[in-house]
């Protein structure tokens, strides 16, 4: 459309550039092109919202009659767009594996029809990587039966980043298998330490996990996701026979199932 | 529930009655119900360990627990999970594995017999076993190729075989779960047992033992086997074993075992290699096994009688048993400076509502919840008569549902009243406000 009106003489506008047969007199003589322009953070994490505004475009001889919001996602990253036909427009990132750019596209159109387009990059940064302590090398992370626990959550360093690489995008469930994960460490620890006390508090972890789990996930995956909670804390001979002992400890005890409405379900990482 | 004292019995007494914003002023978060209790206990199995059994009590409460409450109006039915020592058992079962690592030349790689059992007991495929695999740290990288369809299926048809020949070695069993059942039987609760496999052994031994302790209320007690391994059942009562279960098949070869009573075959099979699995290969909505179980827990909930309350419970149950010797007492010392025991039965507190000087026990001494007082409680015994060590057991029920393991202790003597001053102390229980929220911690 630029083209078109860049290409019409003033003189001949009213014919040349005529919606198509009309004749009518009051038929402008000639169109300035809108100009585009629009706002947005350059960057931005996963799973946050941002908009992007389109207040800065302009049309120097009318006025902007609609907007057209688009995005060049060449990392397929997950992104909800709201508002892709209006002045401001809301984008909503989910969970990401991995940083990577996406181009945010505006093309706005005056009252005559007229276009103009403008464009931008964004960043999005993969933040859940970031949050975690390091891999501890793999000679100091199974020398001791407690291993690594660097931001002290109670789970080691290397089972959060394993539990991240096995659900790199979905956040709830790496909190339910971290609930998980800090229960086998308490068993664990209960065994190492044969204390009786801590393998009390150490099943009652355990049944919140069951609770949290159940709530999001059917008894197959959660069986699932407690196997692969094994493989990733009990990879030692000293911590497969502090979890033995642990077990043993359980024989003839008993442990409630727990109210899910009464358990925090939430962890801090 | 018994009531026993009125709430302006101390200055510093909680006085707090029911609901959820009065449950944190005096710890009973757990709800103590008003009307008709049932407590429905899940006993597992062979290759199932403590945290599977708590994975598989919740899921029978969220499947239970509100269309019962629904059905049977004015009745509460908790769940708890009474895990029994498989571990040792399926020594046998992880011996498998590792000869089956040690074929694959995969021994010594990281990878141990006990976290492939966990891996394959959770119906992962191989190609998502691989894929935990990788992500696990100091597991070698010559271990995933390993892992193929075919090892994990004859790893699971081996394991099967191992696993009956496990049962078979187990022997007798001990009732380890009496004590809680006879303890809910006193709190006038129905127990029923839901048992997979050879925690249907264990079921069977806790059961008679509660019905033999407490034969008044015997009747109060039931029991759903599923696949089970026992040539028996408590007082013959219900179960299903799957007439192509491959460890219950395997075991009737070499064992005595009920008959297979079901077929479970649907339409598509879904099942395990074993079909044996609890949830996957009985408790399934699609499986005859599920209508069966459902159907009986139903009949079980509208038939059996609830058991006299003879003991209360509240915030704070201690709960004495003890072995044939004539007489062990129970002793509470309250933060008031009381002291509770069979010569002054009734404190500011708390309360002995159960005495016993035949053997056994039970003795029973609770604080109710509208009367538990901050400050420290001390659970102890005291062995009074008898002419030989005696070995008495204390289980505690705290009000926010947590029931600590029980204590064992082997006194050597009787002493008489001269020990009523001086009984051994097996529970410390702490109360104390935290953020405006009573709290018990158990030393």
């Amino acid at each position: 459309m630029r083209y078109l009106f860049a290409a019409c003489m003033p003189f001949f506008l009213v014919v040349a550039c005529s919606d198509g047969g009309s004749d009518d007199p009051a038929q402008p003589i000639g169109n300035m092109a809108p100009q585009a322009a629009f706002t947005s953070p350059t960057t931005a994490d996963e799973r946050s919202s941002f908009n992007a505004s389109a207040g800065g475009s302009s049309d120097p001889d009318g006025m902007i009659v609609s907007y057209s919001w688009s995005i060049v996602n060449t990392d397929q990253i997950d992104i909800t767009l709201q508002g892709e036909d209006t002045e401001n427009l809301s984008i909503s990132v989910g969970e990401i594996q991995n940083s990577a750019d996406i181009q945010i596209m505006l093309s706005v159109t005056d009252d005559l029809g007229e276009s103009a387009s403008a464009s931008s990059v964004v960043s999005i940064n993969e933040v859940d990587a970031q949050l975690l302590p390091p891999m501890p090398n793999e000679q100091d992370s199974l020398a001791t039966v407690a291993g690594i626990d660097t931001d002290g959550d109670g789970v080691r360093d290397d089972v959060e980043r394993s539990i991240l690489g096995l659900y790199p995008l979905n956040t709830p469930r790496r909190e339910v298998l971290l609930i998980g994960a800090s229960a086998i460490q308490m068993q664990v620890m209960a065994g190492n330490d044969g204390d009786q006390a801590e393998s009390d508090a150490a099943s009652e972890r355990s049944a919140d996990f069951a609770a949290c789990a159940l709530s999001s996930g059917s008894v197959e995956t959660v069986r699932q996701d407690l196997a692969a909670l094994k493989l990733f804390t009990l990879n030692t001979d000293a911590r497969r026979q502090a979890y033995l002992d642990y077990e043993a400890s359980r024989a003839g005890t008993i442990q409630r199932a727990v109210d899910p409405s009464l358990v925090d379900c939430t962890f801090e990482f | 529930m018994m009531k026993f004292a009125s709430c302006a019995a101390a200055a510093l007494v909680l006085c707090a009655g029911v609901g959820s914003a009065q449950s944190e002023l005096n710890g009973c978060t757990s709800a103590i119900a008003d009307g008709d209790e049932t407590n429905i206990y899940f006993s597992n199995g062979i290759r199932t360990d403590s945290d599977e059994a708590n994975v598989t009590v919740q899921y029978l409460r969220g499947i239970y627990k509100q269309s019962l409450e629904g059905s049977f109006e004015g009745e509460t039915y908790s769940f708890y999970s009474a895990p029994n020592p498989t571990i040792g058992t399926y020594s046998d079962i992880v011996e498998v594995l590792n000869q089956k690592l040690e074929e694959a030349g995969i021994a010594d790689e990281g990878l141990s017999a006990l976290q492939l059992l966990e891996l394959l007991r959770a119906g992962l495929s191989a190609e998502e076993i691989r894929r935990a695999i990788s992500l696990a740290v100091g597991i070698s990288t010559r271990v995933p190729p390993v892992i193929t369809e075919l090892f994990l299926e004859e790893a699971e048809i081996e394991m099967s075989q191992a696993q009956a020949a496990a049962i078979a070695n187990i022997g007798s069993v001990e009732g380890l779960h009496a004590n809680y059942y006879v303890s809910d039987l006193q709190a006038g609760k129905r127990v029923f047992v839901i048992a997979h496999s050879q925690g249907n052994l264990f079921a069977n031994a806790s059961l008679s033992a509660a019905a033999t302790s407490l034969p008044t209320a015997a009747d109060s007690l039931g029991m759903i086997g599923v696949a089970t391994p026992a040539a028996q059942q408590f007082a013959s009562s219900f179960y299903r074993t799957a007439d192509d279960d491959r460890v219950i098949q395997a075991l009737s070869l070499i064992e005595t075992v009920l008959p297979a009573n079901i077929d479970n075959v649907p339409m598509d099979d879904f099942r395990s290699i074993s079909n044996h699995l609890f949830e996957r290969d009985y408790m399934d909505a699609r499986l005859p096994s599920r209508d069966a179980i459902d159907a009986e827990l139903v009949r079980l909930a509208g038939s059996v009688p609830f058991p006299a309350l003879d003991a209360g419970e509240g915030a704070i149950r201690a709960t004495l048993t003890w072995d044939e010797q004539p007489d062990v007492d129970l002793h509470a010392f309250e933060p008031n400076g009381a002291h509770v025991f069979y010569s002054s039965r009734i404190g500011p507190s708390g309360f002995l509502d159960v005495d016993d000087t035949t053997s056994f026990g039970p003795e029973n001494y609770f604080v109710e919840c509208d009367t538990i007082e901050l400050g420290v409680y001390t659970i102890g015994v005291n062995y009074y008569s008898g002419l030989a060590p005696s070995t008495a057991t204390v289980s505690l029920f705290l009000g926010d549902g947590r029931t600590p393991t029980p204590r064992t202790v082997t006194l050597p003597t009787a002493l008489g009243s001269a020990g009523n001053n001086s009984p051994q102390i097996l529970f410390t229980i702490g109360v104390a406000l935290q953020d405006e929220i009573v709290r018990y911690t158990v030393e």
